[in-house]
């Protein structure tokens, strides 16, 4: 049992060099984020419209900041990752990128288009908002250095506090789809011919999309459908199961890879856009162990 | 065990309400998104994630094409016309969210006027429902069409409305 509620909560991950660790997470999620965000359709020109209500704007609003559509807005978003990739007003940066991905997002769900690719990684910035993610390779703690202010290593247990969050999240993203899926059909979602209508409607919805690969699996689950019961019965395992295997697995890099690797398949065959996903595995990485072992060779 | 001097103690305090405030704003997400995954709602969230969760398939696939009509043909139209009103989004207003004929009505006017401005020569544009069953024929995927309906219609009188 000791051993148990150890892995669950690792104090070794709260407070081993989670302040570094976070450093290069914030790094490298707003430049993934600053490389995908040009990918998100702009519906903002909807923004004003009677019959959807833009909570970000209603926010920008009530804070009598401006509303920003179009160009306005990609400029500024620009701007904040940048500010955020550098670590300076972090927390500024983190908030102003937070609240235009969710402009974008919102005015795309305005449009009918529901894009799941990015809405995670709202609440993965608003964690970092507040987790004094600055207080490592960033602009803003060399300046606290610079003027003798308060030093970052007395924040350990924030840092990891929002690192295990965010791994915590991630992998109840899964809990929940395997759920969201057993409560919409039950085990019809498994025994049944579900999956295979599934793969074969992709055909139809993306014709352009479709590639040798995904066209000789769908063809297959088509033609053999205890294939495609198997396919759901893992996927379901895989997603059902995902919070034991984080407790029970203690090697901590085999899930996110089991996850991973699941989705680059589901793009492989579905065509889902799971690219800014890269972003909510960042992570997973210990970025300090690797840094330490990169240095004695440079 | 010696005291803490005093900087060290205002330092220490600082810490512990900062760690406050960020357990308590990351247990208000946890709970905001588990909530919005519980509830089906579409704000922000987690169970948008899958799409496919809603999709009820277990028989045969419905499916939702737009046909345009005009004086001379009849033809389904492309997505990159629909843009963006793409087939996903009536198909959601019709069959995962199940809306009332009206407001899916308000949608179709929307890509009419669309179409219109794309295609003048289209008089009408019929919403139809499909129930299809895949099936290969010589290694292709085809599909039967088991059903068909018009669920509904919008002409140029509609689409003044």
């Amino acid at each position: 049992m000791k051993t148990l509620i150890n892995r669950i909560l690792n104090p070794q991950m709260f407070l081993k060099k989670s302040g570094q660790d976070l450093g290069v997470t914030r790094i490298l999620m707003f430049s993934v984020l600053l490389y995908f965000m040009w990918d998100i359709k702009d519906f903002t020109h909807l923004i004003g419209s009677d019959r959807t209500v833009f909570l970000p704007h209603c926010l920008s609003e009530a804070l009598c900041l401006p509303v920003l559509r179009g160009d306005d807005l990609r400029y500024h978003a620009r701007l904040f990752c940048l500010m955020a990739i550098l670590g300076l007003l972090t927390p500024l940066a983190i908030a102003g990128t937070t609240l235009i991905l969710s402009s974008l997002i919102t005015a795309n769900m305005a449009a009918g288009l529901g894009n799941h690719a990015y809405y995670p990684l709202v609440a993965f910035f608003l964690s970092l908002l507040f987790s004094r993610c600055g207080d490592h390779y960033s602009v803003d703690a060399f300046i606290r250095r610079r003027f003798d202010l308060r030093p970052a290593d007395r924040n350990q247990p924030l840092h990891g506090i929002t690192l295990r969050f965010m791994q915590f999240y991630l992998i109840l993203i899964f809990f929940l789809s395997g759920l969201a899926k057993l409560r919409a059909a039950g085990l019809d979602w498994i025994f049944s011919d579900n999956l295979k209508n599934i793969l074969a409607w992709s055909q139809l919805l993306s014709p352009d999309k479709k590639t040798p690969l995904s066209e000789y699996v769908i063809v297959t689950v088509v033609q053999y459908p205890y294939i495609g019961q198997l396919l759901a019965l893992s996927t379901i395992l895989l997603e059902i199961t995902a919070p034991l295997l984080f407790i029970l697995i203690p090697k901590k890099w085999i899930l996110p890879t089991l996850l991973f690797g699941f989705q680059i398949i589901n793009s492989l065959i579905l065509k889902i856009n799971f690219q800014p996903w890269i972003i909510l595995y960042l992570c997973w990485i210990p970025w300090s162990d690797i840094l330490n072992r990169l240095r004695p060779k440079i | 065990m010696k005291p803490l001097q005093p900087a060290a103690r205002e330092s220490l305090q600082t810490v512990n309400s900062t760690m406050t405030v960020q357990i308590l704003v990351l247990t208000t997400i946890l709970l905001i998104s588990l909530y919005v995954a519980l509830t089906g709602r579409s704000m922000f969230p987690i169970s948008n994630y899958d799409m496919f969760a809603t999709n009820r398939f277990t028989r045969h696939i419905h499916h939702i094409e737009i046909h345009a009509v005009s004086d001379s043909q009849s033809f389904t139209l492309p997505p990159r016309i629909l843009a963006p009103f793409l087939p996903h989004q009536i198909y959601r207003l019709t069959v995962q969210r199940r809306d009332t004929p009206a407001d899916v009505l308000s949608e179709l006017r929307n890509i009419y006027r669309r179409v219109k401005k794309k295609l003048p020569g289209v008089r009408r544009i019929d919403l139809i429902l499909l129930e299809l069953r895949p099936y290969i024929k010589e290694g292709n995927l085809e599909f039967e069409r088991l059903s068909e309906r018009i669920f509904l219609t919008v002409s140029d009188e509609d689409s003044h409305q």
